[in-house]
């Protein structure tokens, strides 16, 4: 455990009660701390008010609220315009439909005319559940991440979540932010410190390690549990928190590589186009090593409960177990 | 003019009453899935299956058949149950409802049942590819083909700017065997029609794209028989049903109530004695 990072403490004590929060309600409550600050914040809604929790700061500066109706594509534009008098626009939707619906208007509009538009794209990834394949975005980091000027971030957590929209609101550039449905464990606290592009070691056993993992979501927790219970196994895996998925902390990941010569990258989204295709990218001309990804593998996601479908798609604790496993053995 | 019997009227009154009981217990069985629309659109969809549709539940690839595009895929639990009743499937399957490795899965997917046209959830592309499907009927079988191609969307959803893209595509071909059904409940997600983003006028809109506009109460069969029979019937431009409805339609607590678009989870703890359809 990194003790400067002041994370959950019952993440090594007692991981299996882990206190639960959305990842949702992190973000609106950021919102509403960032729209206390800076009147130039505004946020947008297509018919998702509550479910994206932008309800929290509509509620408090309604002047400062627009509701769109159903209607993504003009959501990014306008948010465009917006910003263009001088406003910092939030828009909020399922990520399926922003930047899944509206990616164009958000290239053109947003980033092309370089404005500070941020995306806060919800429902992101397989927690999503029942709802089924259509509307769970595992593509989202792809689309976000080939546009110039765009910043990307993932957080693990609802204080990483909280934390991150304040920042994101304070940056002159478009910022997309990825979030998933429904409670997930708190790997960090209050006190855990942030900043965009900066990745933390988030577990990092006694020392030479000899695997590194590279982790973004909500999905820290499982790594972490996998590379605490490989530890007494005798691997010592590093788990490092890619919260900040582009602009991605190059001496953060170089340092891993060279350190362990072999990363596993897990994340819920597609291997392609994802965290593990970023960090590919980023080792090959540097720090080759050994790589294995776990992820989405060119399917599409489907309805079942979260922990059914964390268990098909190999994203469960044992599955992250042996994909390391097999790597540390090779 | 009524051309529907009085006692086939009633057989699909009867069969609505059970199909919407069956509704409510597949939704509650699985915890999550949309009500309102579903059961606002219940008699609009016993009606197409039980009487309007050329369709054949033992061989759903028919090339015979109309086809049914279902642009609003949340309100599918509607669909599944109406289909099943019509025997695509056991109703027992009903129970599989949004879980994991169900047929019927949280939005229709069309490589997972047999049946369903095209998959949806995400709102607004259904008739787009409802006028593909019609464009390509005509270009195989000319102007006097005799299969017809319904689609319905959600009145929310009709805020969507592609729906306008289809709809002035659908005018300009004039593509008289396309006949949309608008379920008319006037609720979305955040509240009514008219407060997030007001729909009306609907008919001068739809008129001004070039489209013949019926409106019809989404209760009456009789009624929306009649509109689809004058729809049918039309020859120089696709048609358009607005079908008023009432959001959650015999489920007596959530009538009306846009609340219940979606059925919360709180919900779920209401006595069972309160889910019983009223009607
Ligand atoms: C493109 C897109 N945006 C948002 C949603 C989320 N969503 C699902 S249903 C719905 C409201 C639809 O309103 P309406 O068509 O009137 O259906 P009703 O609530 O009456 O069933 C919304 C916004 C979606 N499924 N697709
Ligand atoms: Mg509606």
């Amino acid at each position: 455990m990194n003790n400067e990072l002041y994370l959950n403490p019952k993440l090594f004590s007692d991981s299996e009660n882990i206190e639960q929060m959305s990842m949702l309600q992190g973000f609106g409550e950021g919102l509403l701390a960032a729209g206390d600050h800076d009147k130039r914040i505004v946020a947008l809604s297509a018919d998702l008010r509550k479910s994206t929790k932008v309800d929290i700061f509509a509620n408090e500066y309604p002047e400062r609220f627009i509701e769109m109706g159903i209607a993504e594509q003009s959501m990014a534009s306008v948010a465009s315009g917006m910003a263009a008098m001088g406003k910092i626009p939030f828009i909020t939707s399922y990520a399926m439909f922003s930047p899944g619906r509206n990616w164009e208007q958000i290239r053109t509009t947003i980033c092309y005319n370089n404005v500070p538009v941020k995306i806060i794209g919800t429902h992101a990834g397989i927690l999503t559940g029942a709802d089924g394949g259509t509307h769970q975005a595992i593509e989202d980091i792809a689309l976000a991440r080939v546009l110039p000027r765009m910043t990307v971030l993932s957080p693990c957590d609802a204080n990483e979540a909280k934390s991150m929209t304040i920042q994101a609101a304070q940056t002159n550039n478009p910022v997309y932010i990825r979030i998933p449905r429904g409670d997930t464990p708190l790997v960090t606290t209050k006190e855990t410190p942030f900043e965009i592009g900066k990745a933390k070691i988030f577990f990092r056993p006694d020392g030479d390690a000899d695997i590194g993992v590279i982790v973004s979501g909500h999905l820290v927790y499982n790594a972490i549990r996998a590379a605490k219970e490989l530890d007494e196994e005798g691997i010592r895996v590093r788990v490092l928190n890619l919260s900040t998925i582009k602009p991605i902390d190059i001496d953060a990941v170089v340092a891993l590589a060279r350190q362990t010569g072999k990363i596993v990258t897990v994340e819920d989204h597609q291997i392609a186009g994802g965290v593990g295709s970023v960090v590919a990218e980023t080792l090959a001309s540097r720090a080759p090593a050994l790589m294995r990804f776990i992820g989405i593998q060119d399917v599409f996601g489907q309805s079942g409960r979260p922990e059914e479908l964390m268990l098909y798609y190999k994203m469960d604790i044992n599955s992250i177990k042996s994909v390391i496993r097999e790597l540390y053995e090779n | 003019m009524s051309y529907l019997h009085s006692d086939k009227i009633k057989i699909l009154e009867t069969k609505a009453s059970e199909i919407r009981q069956a509704i409510i217990d597949s939704v509650l069985n699985a915890e999550s899935g949309h009500i309102a629309g579903a059961l606002g659109m219940t008699d609009v969809f016993v009606l197409l299956y039980f009487h309007t549709l050329k369709h054949n539940p033992k061989d759903p690839l028919w090339e015979e058949r109309d086809r049914l595009i279902l642009s609003n895929g949340h309100i599918c639990p509607a669909l599944y149950t109406t289909m099943a009743y019509a025997g695509y499937f056991p109703i027992e399957e009903l129970k599989t409802l949004r879980k994991f490795g169900s047929r019927l899965q949280g939005h229709p997917h069309r490589e997972f049942l047999p049946g369903i046209e095209t998959s949806s959830g995400p709102l607004g592309s259904g008739l787009s590819q409802a006028v593909g499907m019609t464009l390509a009927d005509r270009i195989d079988r000319g102007r006097s083909s005799n299969r017809f191609f319904y689609c319905l969307v959600g009145d929310g959803e009709l805020q969507e700017g592609q729906n306008w893209e289809a709809i002035q595509m659908a005018g300009k071909e004039r593509l008289h065997n396309l006949i949309v059904i608008v379920d008319r409940n006037n609720i979305q997600i955040d509240g009514f029609t008219e407060d997030v983003m007001p729909l009306e006028p609907l008919q001068d809109k739809f008129e001004a794209f070039n489209w013949h506009v019926i409106n019809a109460s989404g209760h009456d069969f009789d009624d929306l028989d009649d509109a689809i029979i004058q729809a049918q019937a039309v020859f120089a431009k696709p048609t358009v049903i607005i079908a008023h409805t009432i959001p959650s339609k015999g489920l007596g607590v959530a009538e009306r109530d846009f609340r219940w678009h979606g059925m919360p989870n709180k919900k779920i703890k209401i006595e069972k004695s309160k889910w019983k359809i009223t009607i």
